[in-house]
């Protein structure tokens, strides 16, 4: 119907007063969980046993599939493949992570019981000697979520966002209105915490996730969203977690189209991998962080021809991209969830040729947004 | 006796295969016998002078065969240092008579190898012993062949052999300041007693070398009052209980000397020890089969980081050790047939008994000891400790449940008033946990009871906390 758009609401979506009683609920079922935790250690200890405490190990992929003959395996979004114990008696690196596991908790238990929130890196300077560097406390939050079966946000140990979101979409954010819709252009933070996000209206068709910065503020510069009803996010790279939860609380809620732009290059692979399947590092959120329809909608070395782009735009594949690749292309959820993509990775290794979504410029500056996106979404040429 | 791989002088080997047929002539007597070496040095060095040599035991008669054994020795011996000749007297304690025979072990015709000397008749005394005597040159070296001499009776003193008195004397004659050493047998050892078993008695003698910080000095008045500090391992093991064996015994003793704060009179640890290896109650160099024992052994798994070992000069075996906890570690081997004069076993044999009371010498350190010998696996973990418990007493005092406070306080076995030590309680806990399954025995047989999230949920009745967003 002509001069009237069909606004689309997050839906069902909660009062303040049920979301506050909620979280507080969760709060409580965590501390709770921890305290039965410590309760168990000390009734070990009392007795004489070391506490041998069990954490499931996840895997949300490996890379033992093989092109000829993919061989089934245990990886799994749900289940665990296997077990780590952490106790004192066997391995020291696992008497190590126990340490660090317990005094992250601690933190935890702190956090929840004053209902604050701090950064990983807050919680890495409390205990610098113990935790020797961020990554041993990043660890050892999985290590509590697995433990615990929880999210990172439900310990309230907050990220650090660097997502960026701009066009057809409005909400709050806790007390933040963010009304990207009243400037299309202007890039925006992604939420730090969906869980704080109320009052969502959009008017978009589709949602477009970009690779790079550039790419996005090339789009930016375009007006890109000015002519197209679209919510256009970046992650800068290989998104963190806010921007996958955004992404994936977005398709969700607004039952949008997700379409993805990354270079033709393994790295731009991997990050669209990162979105759709999820990380090996967060195997065990997998599940909630992935947006398994998300499509691929570009750049492939196949466009330079449809495109006409001269053969300059290309460069040859770096023998560490080809490495890369290849790991890529073993990986088992290409064979069962995206042999298009898979396909497509192997002519571009087959090809030894990468470039990058700015090559697209060569012809023209406005060439992506004027042409290349539009049309390659309007004609369904995506993977 | 086992062959030397050092680069002994040829005195040393003849002195101590000399004396080792001495003390196995004392064992053979079943009686208390005397063993006495003496040195009579002319005061000035000159090819013409010679040290006069006598090694004398009251043990059994002399076979004379024994002697010929020598003859390897001789031979690589240059006639200027030896000409290979002993002068044996012996008499067996059913003979009539004492024999004397001077014995060329130069001389290649058999027939002329031995010439008996005159004959004295005992008169009926009954009575047994031989006195081999020889000549030796009085070269540049011979300070160094008496100050080895001399640690060698140190070492004989060691074992502590039953029924055996050993003295050494060191004469300088020709002169009118003549100097005599003699090593008298006694010891500090307050609990030292003739029916000890040859165990305690090479414990006693270990721990009295350990306090003369290896015989270094006579007696350290400071250490002396310290032999109760000393940790001690003791392991045996022998094959008399099967059929075709012939009775080998091996002994392991450990003596461990703590840190300088023990010790206050060794300012710096040492890092390496030089082990005693005794083969029939008699120092010898150590054997290829058991110094294979000792690089090979799990030094880790009871605490010594061992960088590496090597064969001295003199045959010693040296281990050198790693970041060493301890301010001196002292290990002495003895292997030793129940019967002397017999056929060895093999080193097949030697290696499997060697381990076994090397083994046995660790765990029972170990044991009395736990916390000081802990596996360098137990140590890293043990490191962990004050930052767990620390981690732990946090998430109990910090909690707002004060009835889970309590019940973990009384858990621990504390007071209500005694939150100040729930840290030092888990902490102690931990410890004790880590010193109890330190071997992988214990470990293996302490099948853990796991934690999982799961568990609780069965008792909570709670919803999984994942949540659709």
């Amino acid at each position: 119907m002509a001069g009237r758009e069909k606004r689309r609401g997050a839906a069902p979506l909660e009062g303040d007063e049920h979301r506050l009683r909620r979280r507080q609920e969760e709060a409580a079922l965590l501390l709770r969980r921890i305290r039965g935790l410590v309760r168990w250690v000390v009734e070990e200890v009392a007795v004489g046993r070391s506490p041998s405490i069990v954490l499931h190990r996840y895997r949300n992929y490996c890379s033992a599939a093989d092109a000829a003959s993919p061989s089934p395996c245990a990886c799994s979004y749900d289940a665990p493949v296997g077990t780590d114990v952490l106790s004192l008696l066997h391995k020291d690196c696992h008497t190590s992570r126990l340490n660090v596991l317990l005094r992250v908790l601690l933190v935890v238990q702190q956090l929840l019981q004053q209902n604050k929130h701090c950064s990983k890196r807050d919680i890495y300077y409390m205990y610098p000697s113990i935790f020797v560097e961020v990554a041993v406390v990043d660890r050892a939050i999985n290590d509590i979520c697995i433990l615990f079966k929880c999210s990172r946000h439900n310990l309230n140990v907050v990220p650090v966002v660097k997502g960026l979101v701009m066009g057809w979409i409005r909400f709050v954010e806790g007390e933040k209105k963010v009304y990207c819709i009243t400037n299309v252009n202007a890039a925006f933070s992604v939420p730090v915490s969906i869980e704080a996000i109320k009052d969502v209206v959009s008017v978009a068709h589709y949602i477009l996730v970009v690779e790079k910065e550039t790419v996005f503020q090339r789009l930016a510069n375009d007006k890109f969203c000015e002519r197209n009803r679209c919510i256009v996010i970046t992650g800068r790279g290989y998104p963190d977690i806010p921007t996958r939860r955004f992404l994936r609380y977005l398709v969700e809620q607004l039952h949008l189209p997700a379409y993805c732009l990354v270079d033709s290059d393994p790295y731009g692979f991997d990050i669209l991998a990162t979105y759709k399947f999820g990380s090996l590092q967060l195997a065990y959120d997998a599940n909630l962080l992935r947006v398994p329809d998300i499509r691929w909608l570009g750049v492939f070395t196949s466009d330079l021809e449809d495109f006409c782009f001269p053969d300059c735009c290309l460069l040859h594949l770096s023998p560490e991209d080809r490495r890369k690749a290849e790991g890529i292309l073993a990986r088992c959820y290409l064979h069962k969830e995206a042999p298009e993509w898979r396909s497509e990775l192997e002519a571009m290794l087959q090809k030894g040729v990468k470039f990058e979504i700015e090559a697209l410029s060569a012809s023209s500056i406005s060439f992506l947004s004027d042409r290349y996106i539009p049309q390659k979404i309007k004609q369904g040429r995506h993977l | 006796m086992a062959s030397s791989p050092s680069a002994s002088s040829p005195h040393r080997k003849l002195l101590r295969s000399l004396v080792y047929w001495a003390v196995q002539r004392c064992r053979m007597s079943e009686s208390p016998c005397r063993l006495t070496v003496s040195v009579k040095r002319p005061a000035e060095a000159a090819s013409a002078s010679l040290l006069g040599v006598s090694v004398s035991d009251t043990g059994v008669g002399n076979k004379l065969e024994e002697f010929l054994e020598l003859r390897v020795l001789a031979r690589e011996t240059p006639v200027e240092k030896w000409d290979g000749t002993l002068l044996i007297t012996t008499t067996g304690i059913n003979d009539e008579a004492i024999y004397r025979y001077r014995l060329n072990l130069q001389e290649e015709i058999s027939s002329a190898r031995f010439t008996k000397l005159a004959t004295t008749y005992k008169n009926h005394a009954t009575f047994s012993g031989t006195e081999v005597c020889l000549c030796l040159s009085n070269e540049a070296d011979a300070d160094d062949f008496i100050l080895w001499l001399v640690g060698f009776f140190h070492k004989i003193l060691i074992l502590r052999a039953p029924n055996l008195a050993c003295e050494l004397f060191v004469e300088q004659i020709g002169n009118a300041e003549s100097r005599n050493v003699c090593l008298p047998q006694d010891s500090e050892d307050m609990h030292h007693s003739v029916m000890a078993s040859s165990s305690d008695r090479l414990v006693s003698g270990l721990k009295d070398y350990t306090l003369s910080h290896g015989n270094t000095c006579d007696k350290c008045d400071t250490c002396i009052l310290n032999r109760d500090l000393l940790k001690i391992g003791t392991g045996a093991a022998n094959n008399v209980d099967r059929r075709k064996a012939k009775g080998l015994h091996v002994e392991v003793v450990i003596v461990i000397a703590r840190t300088a704060s023990d010790l206050s009179c060794w300012t710096v640890n040492s890092s390496s020890t030089q082990v005693l290896y005794f083969e029939d109650f008699v120092p010898c160099p150590i054997s290829q089969s058991s110094f294979d024992v000792l690089v090979s052994t799990d030094w880790r798994s009871y605490g010594f980081k061992l960088k590496g070992g090597f064969i001295d000069d003199e045959g010693n075996a040296v281990l050198e050790w790693d970041d060493m906890a301890f301010a001196r570690v002292d290990i002495a081997i003895h292997t030793y047939l129940e019967c002397a004069m017999q056929e060895g076993q093999g080193s097949q044999q030697d290696r499997h008994l060697v381990r076994k009371a090397l083994k046995s010498a660790l765990s029972h350190l170990k044991a009395d000891h736990a916390g000081d010998f802990l596996s360098c696996h137990g140590q890293r973990v043990r490191e962990y400790v004050p930052d767990l418990a620390e981690s732990i007493a946090g998430l109990i005092l910090s909690s707002n449940d004060k009835e889970f406070q309590d019940e973990c306080i009384t858990l621990l076995g504390l007071g209500s008033d005694q939150e100040g030590l729930v840290q030092s309680s888990i902490c102690e806990k931990m410890v004790h946990i880590i010193e109890l399954n330190d071997t992988k025995e214990n470990v293996d047989d302490n099948a853990p009871y796991l934690f999982e999230c799961e568990k609780l949920d069965e008792e909570d009745g709670d919803e999984d906390m994942v949540f659709d967003f």
